[in-house]
């Protein structure tokens, strides 16, 4: 059965995970006191605004920040291990690009639609789609080729969007505004199939853990190990295109999680896929739910797109990681 | 003790974007001899290599393991047969000796001992002794040093302990003490393990020194095989290197060794 040790490693990030929603619940622009909090646990059926606040606002929208932290950072690891690029994300073929093309499209052609978001998922895992077909080639997808074609079809995409976007400038503020990424007005029915498909692909993933292993060593060799290396390499895209896509629909663009939370995770527990895998999302759900605290109240600002506070935390880790990347390489 | 030989069966390949066609090739290798496929530069060397190893589909014919066809084996079930060491193997991740030798286990494992419980295995600690990586378990394999990694890469085939061993050019970054050392274990697991060995390889003076049975390769083509001997004092050696060659014999052991010719 699952060994002492590796119970012991979830110990930390779920606390984290569980304190980090408890204080989500009880800090936001609204102020509520501990004992409201309280209350609101014990009695959740009683229709109080605090009730309101707590299970209909705060805590949706939290659950929303847990899964789409998890789920990036557990598409960025698959996409580091697969590519074998420790600096790949959940975006690197053209899935960002694809959710802005798709967003674009929809609020063109159906403006009174309000299907952004599901435009941007379409949209999304489109492009991946499209990128992987397109690198197809003597019977198998190289990895390498997969990068370049989704690079290229990241700017073919952009541009159709920044064009779309220049000839109705109505579209654009809304485009932006879903660029930055931010999960505000949140409700419990946005989050059924989304829940259902996250949790279900991150199962899938962590039993491909082994596999992904294998893929340290590049495709080839995974392929002398024993790996399947067509099934594996589909079946984990597919996977990663669904929780990033599902992401996207929740949450537009956020940035970082997906980079750095895969390599903190290595960095402090090593680089076993079986034993990281589950922390990677349990951490990725911390570093986003703790970036919604952040997001959801700046003290004299006020509310601010989550993206822009995931960058401005993930960010600056990410340059010391290429700093730090460099000089062990050299 | 295995005595089943790999046989090729007319099997050629080519690449999509290319004319040119690699093969026919037929032949039998048997347990316990080392073949060597020498050829200058482009010749093709690496790519039958990997055919061998069947990450790279042919154009026709077949590979067979006794009577296993092994286009039609499970990824798995292949990986128990045979397995390639690589040239060279850059590794993006910090991943330490011991971690890149257990990936060997990942084909005698079932998928729940992969996930929850990693059974350990016997091999891991043999090898580890065998090839004197005792030293090394611990380090990070992007430290490592050229012969160094090159051994950790043979451990981790090692582990995966497959009755055919693939090599491509094992001693081609490795100084002549490494080299010979990497050499000593390929005619230790030829001759005491009775495996198949397959190595790609490209240089004259030393092939003659281990190899049971060449095959000298020019574009895309088997010119001539067979006893490492026959073939390194055939003329057509100097033909396909387009250069003159002394042949001559190693001073202690009498085999063949090629030399380039010095005139001066």
């Amino acid at each position: 059965m699952i060994s002492l040790t590796r119970v012991k490693q979830w110990f930390l990030p779920v606390a984290l995970l569980i304190l980090a929603l408890v204080l989500g619940l009880g800090y936001g622009p609204v102020d509520l006191s501990w004992r409201q909090l309280l209350t609101s646990i014990e009695a959740p059926g009683l229709p109080t605004t605090s009730n309101v606040i707590i299970w209909d606002i705060r805590l949706p929208r939290l659950i929303a920040a847990a899964l789409v932290g998890g789920s990036l950072a557990l598409a960025g690891a698959i996409m580091q291990a697969l590519f074998k690029n420790p600096l790949a994300d959940p975006y690197i073929i053209g899935a960002s690009s694809g959710a802005g093309f798709g967003a674009v499209m929809v609020s063109l052609l159906w403006p009174a639609s309000q299907a952004l978001s599901l435009g941007a998922f379409l949209g999304s895992l489109g492009a991946v789609f499209a990128a992987y077909f397109l690198a197809q080639g003597q019977g198998r997808v190289h990895m390498l080729t997969l990068i370049l074609i989704g690079y290229a079809l990241s700017l073919v995409l952009g541009a159709f969007t920044t064009f779309a976007m220049l000839a109705d400038r109505q579209t654009m503020s809304q485009i932006f505004a879903w660029e930055l990424g931010g999960i505000h007005g949140i409700g419990w029915h946005h989050l059924v199939w989304p829940s259902v498909i996250m949790t279900g692909s991150a199962i899938l993933v962590f039993a491909t853990a082994p596999e992904l292993n294998a893929y340290y060593l590049g495709e080839e060799q995974a392929h002398y190990l024993g790996v399947n290396v067509v099934f594996t390499q589909s079946w984990l895209l597919i996977l990663a295109s669904l929780l990033t896509a599902m992401a996207v629909y929740l949450a537009g663009l956020i940035g970082f999680v997906g980079l750095v939370i895969p390599h903190i995770v290595r960095r402090l527990y090593g680089s076993d896929h079986t034993a990281m895998l589950p922390l990677v999302f349990f951490i990725g759900a911390v570093f986003l739910v703790g970036a919604d605290i952040i997001a959801e109240h700046v003290p004299s600002v006020g509310t601010v797109p989550l993206g822009l506070v995931s960058a401005a935390i993930g960010g600056p880790y990410f340059i010391y990681l290429l700093i730090h990347t460099r000089a062990v390489n050299s | 003790m295995t005595t089943i030989p790999l046989t090729m069966d007319n099997l050629s390949f080519k690449w999509t974007n290319n004319r040119s066609i690699i093969g026919p090739l037929s032949g039998v290798l048997s347990p316990g001899h080392i073949t060597a496929l020498i050829g200058p530069n482009g010749a093709g060397k690496s790519t039958v290599l990997r055919l061998l190893g069947a990450f790279l589909k042919p154009l026709s014919g077949t590979i067979r393991y006794g009577d296993q066809n092994l286009s039609r084996l499970s990824p798995s079930a292949r990986a128990r047969i045979l397995t390639l060491v690589p040239q060279v193997l850059p590794i993006g991740f910090d991943l330490n000796v011991r971690e890149l030798l257990s990936l060997g286990t990942y084909v005698h494992h079932s998928w729940t001992e992969r996930i929850f419980h990693p059974r350990p295995l016997s091999e891991l600690d043999n090898v580890i002794v065998r090839l004197q990586l005792q030293k090394l378990v611990d380090k990070p394999y992007n430290q490592l040093s050229g012969g160094e990694a090159q051994r950790a890469l043979l451990g981790m085939a090692l582990v995966q302990d497959t009755p055919v061993l693939l090599l491509d050019e094992p001693t081609a970054h490795l100084d002549p003490g490494h080299a010979q050392t990497l050499i000593a274990y390929l005619k230790e697991l030829a001759r005491v393990d009775r495996k198949i060995i397959v190595v790609a390889y490209h240089d004259l003076a030393t092939v003659g020194l281990f190899a049971d049975t060449i095959w000298l390769m020019d574009k895309g083509q088997v010119v001539i095989n067979g006893p490492a001997q026959n073939i390194l004092e055939s003329n057509k050696i100097s033909e396909i290197y387009q250069t003159h060659l002394t042949v001559t014999q190693h001073p202690v052991s009498k085999r063949t060794v090629i030399l380039p010719q010095d005139n001066s």
